[in-house]
């Protein structure tokens, strides 16, 4: 048995062998932290907002731009320290120098890791504490500097933990260091590689599927690579100085990333016990090994060429992507045979594997072209689904970002995540609706809208779609949403949490103000601080939204606008900012406005008007809209058109101006006293008259 | 003792060393013997622990060897392309071993390189293959293991460091008990320093003798007879290896004693017979020829 005093000098000589490699990470990580700091320290300032965002999380989390070079550099460094610490497996002679001596195989494991792992955290943990003496030199130094310094080690060891351990079976498997290389390479880009691939194919053969960047990067829990890209994202938003929302995804990472070197680093270690000593120099170490590495480099390498070749012509998809496929095939065959045989002669031979991997890449190409497994088509049961979330591009109105965390996540993940319609009358009916929508699919030159659909199941997982739906179908869907309150409560600005917090507490140093549409002009309200008026007006609109029915949402347009503000910055962001229409059945609302002497009345006086032009907008074509017709007041059409004008800049506002406006015409109505006003007209009362007179 | 039992390795299916048993007792010197690709190394590699036998197991003093450092610790194996640091020297090699091998004599280290005219600081990597393997022979013995194992160590050695090494080992074998175990391909270079030798062949052991046991078992009989069947009462009475005739002159190999076999002889009507002494490529290619090998393959020139 090794003694323990053997271990720990077999320990420090073998640290002394590898000390070149240690000197090159400690240069490496010395410019990009102490020497970044103490330079950048000299010209900040005590602004801590500036501190915070160029010295800890630029430099020191490796945020922004950093964030994917430093998580590469840990993962090179992993791969480089994997792939020479057991280098001896590489030649015969040197295995027989290290084997034939009296140490226990386990120990050797134990001792030549232990190094491995503090190199870098001497390299890498030996400059972050320089980089605190640098910034305590230059007066930037404080508790939150040693705090995040101390995360970024954690997170940047983890990162390499990772790495190292699975790059050290990559080391084991193969025979010499270019094909570890190339080993580790396929092992970290196995998975992102297989997503990026099941998306690409999907994005082609389906009409419903859903494209976000976390499937393409981060869905997955096989890869340091995936992890890397996850912490990746959160220290780039936290360089936006969006701090604590990210320290979960963070946190998960870093344990996932050091679970995935614990069970990596098993398997390495159970595959270093199987090498037997007389591997050395081969190319794959266990030819049992040899036909699986063959099967799955060739599988994804054929992959990937199907699915370029399947871009390059449309109509012929399938063909071109089976000659890429097979074209890729043959090639591989070729490369690996050669790189396994050493020997051309034999590049006839494992036709077993080749042919398990052409079914494989063959199957698996096909099974998701013809939609085998029905992805495309899939409708969850009702009995199986907990709620659904609803998402078209008219959700997100004007100043919505104020109210979700906008610089975490889109406006549509922030629906759909949160949406979760269970109301079971109306699941029924959202599901016929993309029933059909599946079996008669639009189009957008046909007027078609997307639909992001996100059913959640009982089962606890989420499954995502899009539909192409038609016109007629995402009305009557909408009118039928516009009237369900679990919908409205989801998706009005007014109604979400927070609303009253922002724009309630007087620190914020709250204001509202009410914007008239007239026919000619805009006409500003005073505003008001007094947050008891505030409170009673945002109170209403409330009420009023609530009350509101789909015929006013998809047929009226507002008669203004209600706008509620903060003076105070609200944090991490910004400004508060909170848009509301007002419509003229909102009796809450209108009745304080009337109290309070802020209501106006609306509507165009056609005594005072002298023409009206028609124009066609052109806005598909980019040309400047054309005249049609002119209506003069003595005209039949004068009246039924007047009374379906509104003030253009009323779109804005309006819940789904889709639903109401008609947005192939829009309409200059002149005035006798000289000025000119942009309107236009509303769907539900346009006049046939003009309709006809039009065609 | 080395025990090997039923050793086998196979590589991509191809059974480099099949089944073989073998002892090699302490005290004495036993020889490998084979052509390249026979097994030795890979034999000798199971037996210094570097290799893990697929089938039976290598003892050392009854100790299982494969990853078991007590059984380690009582040999020392030279490989046939011995490996030293990149950039290092005599010193930092005797270094490494003092770590491993608790009876490493750094002393008789030193004392060993003057005697070789080694320099101990001098890179290795600017020393001749024969200096290389003069180095490894002296790390090897400065060991002061129960076992070593040479792998064709004596190739690249001119003919008086040959014989120096030879000494040494014999002086080692004579103050501590040594026991080398020495793999050749070159028969005349273990004749004078084997007492055992075992025959490799296509990784199986075709035999495994003591060579004075062998010499003493075979004759050489040269002998012309009166009359022409007396050849076949001969072969009849004894165990006749191999047969030539040149005329009338009869050249006879045959197994047995030496008194025994003339006892035979002198019963026979002949017109004269006498022994001559065999060498030991004559008596290998005797009992090889029995089993259908061509000896002659191993026989090299000095």
């Amino acid at each position: 048995m090794t003694s323990k005093n053997s271990f720990w000098k077999f320990s420090l000589w073998n640290f002394k062998q590898r000390a070149w490699s240690l000197v090159i990470i400690i240069c490496g990580w010395f410019f990009l932290l102490p020497g970044i700091v103490f330079v950048k320290g000299e010209h900040i300032g005590t602004n801590a907002d500036v501190i915070r965002k160029e010295i800890i999380a630029d430099t020191i989390m490796g945020g922004d731009t950093n964030a994917y070079f430093y998580g590469l550099l840990c993962i090179a460094i992993g791969i480089f320290l994997a792939l020479t610490a057991f280098s001896y497996n590489n030649h015969q002679n040197k295995t027989d120098l290290y084997l034939s001596v009296p140490v226990k195989a386990l120990h050797r494991f134990l001792y030549i890791n232990a190094n491995s792992l503090l190199i870098f955290i001497i390299g890498f943990g030996g400059n972050m504490a320089l980089a605190n003496v640098a910034a305590a030199i230059r007066g930037i130094w404080n508790g939150r500097f040693f705090q995040f310094s101390c995360l970024s080690f954690v997170i940047y060891f983890s990162i390499f933990a990772g790495s190292y351990a699975l790059a050290l079976i990559a080391q084991h498997l193969t025979g010499n260091p270019i094909l570890g290389f190339l080993g580790s390479g396929i092992l970290f880009l196995a998975e992102p590689l297989c997503n990026f691939l099941s998306d690409s194919l999907m994005i082609h053969f389906y009409d419903h599927h859903v494209v976000t960047y976390t499937n393409l990067y981060m869905n997955g829990v096989l890869s340091p690579f995936t992890q890397f890209a996850k912490v990746n994202m959160a220290l780039t938003y936290y360089a936006d100085a969006i701090g604590d929302y990210y320290y979960p995804l963070i946190i998960k990472a870093i344990l996932i990333l050091f679970l995935e070197a614990v069970i990596y680093g098993f398997i390495a270690y159970k595959l270093y016990l199987k090498k037997t000593g007389g591997n050395g120099g081969k190319a794959i170490a266990f030819s049992q090994a040899k036909p699986v590495i063959k099967v799955l480099i060739m599988v994804l390498g054929a992959l990937t060429v199907a699915t370029a070749f399947t871009d390059i012509n449309g109509d012929k998809a399938l063909s071109y992507g089976l000659l890429g496929a097979i074209f890729a095939l043959l090639f591989l065959q070729l490369i690996l045979q050669l790189i396994m045989e050493g020997n051309f002669k034999d590049v006839l031979k494992g036709r077993l594997s080749f042919l398990t991997a052409a079914i494989l890449t063959l199957g698996i190409y096909f099974g998701i072209a013809l939609d085998v497994t029905g992805y495309d088509t899939y409708l969850p049961d009702i009995d199986k689904m907990a709620s659904i979330s609803l998402y078209r591009s008219t959700d997100m109105r004007l100043g919505w970002d104020q109210l979700y965390p906008s610089s975490r996540m889109t406006g549509s993940e922030y629906l759909l995540s949160t949406m979760c319609l269970e109301d079971e009358a109306a699941k029924q009916y959202i599901l016929s609706v993309l029933s059909e929508a599946i079996q008669n699919p639009s189009t957008e030159a046909e007027g078609g809208e997307l639909l992001l659909v996100r059913y959640f199941l009982n089962n606890g997982k989420e499954v995502n779609r899009s539909y192409m739906v038609d016109k007629e179908l995402i009305r009557s869907l909408y009118a039928y949403l516009y009237d369900l309150p679990e919908y409205i409560e989801s998706v009005e600005m007014v109604l979400q949490e927070g609303v009253d917090k922002k724009f309630i507490d007087p620190d914020n140093r709250p204001e509202v103000s009410y914007l008239t549409f007239l026919g000619q002009e805009y006409i500003h309200s005073q505003s008001t601080t007094s947050v008891e008026v505030i409170q009673r007006l945002l109170g209403a609109q409330k009420e009023d939204t609530r009350n509101r029915k789909a015929a006013v949402i998809m047929e009226e347009a507002p008669i203004g606008i209600i706008y509620f503000n903060t003076h105070t910055t609200l944090g991490d962001e910004g400004y508060g900012h909170l848009y509301l229409p007002v419509y003229e059945s909102d009796e809450n609302i209108i009745a304080i406005l009337k109290e309070i002497g802020w209501y106006q009345e609306t509507g165009i006086d056609p005594g005072q008007v002298s023409q009206i032009d028609v124009y066609e907008t052109m806005v598909w074509t980019g040309e400047n809209a054309k005249l049609l017709m002119t209506i003069e007041p003595d005209d039949s059409l004068f009246e039924p058109v007047l009374s379906d004008l509104f003030n253009s800049n009323a779109k804005l506002y309006m819940s789904d101006p889709g639903m109401v406006v008609e947005e192939r015409y829009e309409v200059e109505v002149y005035y006798k006293n000289g000025s000119v006003k942009s309107c236009m007209l509303l769907l539900d009362g346009f006049p046939e008259e003009l309709r006809e007179a039009l065609q | 003792m080395i025990a090997v039992k039923g050793i086998t390795k196979r590589f991509d299916g191809f059974p480099a060393v099949d089944r073989i048993d073998c002892e090699m007792k302490e005290g004495m010197v036993f020889g490998l013997i084979g052509t390249n690709g026979a097994g030795k190394s890979t034999l000798m590699r199971m037996i210094s622990g570097v290799i893990r036998p697929d089938e039976g197991e290598a003892l050392i003093d009854d100790l299982p060897v494969y990853d078991n450092p007590e059984a380690k610790k009582k040999v020392f194996f030279i490989a046939d392309e011995p490996y030293f640091f990149a950039h290092g020297n005599g010193t930092d090699m005797a270094e490494y071993y003092a770590m491993v091998y608790p009876t490493f004599d750094k002393e008789e280290f030193y004392k060993l390189m003057t005697q070789f005219g080694l320099d101990a600081k001098r890179k290795i990597g600017s020393y001749s293959k024969g200096m290389k393997k003069q180095l490894a022979i002296i790390l090897g013995l400065s060991a002061k293991t129960d076992y070593l194992l040479c792998d064709e160590t004596f190739d690249g050695l001119d003919p008086v460091m040959r014989q120096g090494v030879k000494s040494l080992m014999a002086k080692e074998m004579g103050e501590r008990g040594l026991t080398p175990v020495i793999a050749s391909h070159n028969l005349r270079e273990l004749e004078d320093i084997c007492d055992t030798v075992g025959l490799l062949h296509r990784g199986g052991i075709l035999f495994n003798r003591d060579l004075d046991d062998m010499k003493c078992n075979i004759q050489k009989i040269q002998c012309v007879f009166e009359k022409d069947d007396e050849l076949e009462k001969a072969k009849q009475k004894c165990d006749i290896i191999k047969s030539d005739q040149r005329g009338s002159l009869h050249i006879l190999t045959v197994r047995g004693g030496r008194e025994e076999v003339m006892k035979v002889f002198d019963s026979l009507d002949t017109v004269f017979c006498e022994v001559l002494p065999l060498t030991l490529e004559e008596i290998f290619i005797s009992e090889t020829e029995v089993v259908g090998y061509d000896i002659k393959k191993l026989i090299l020139e000095v």
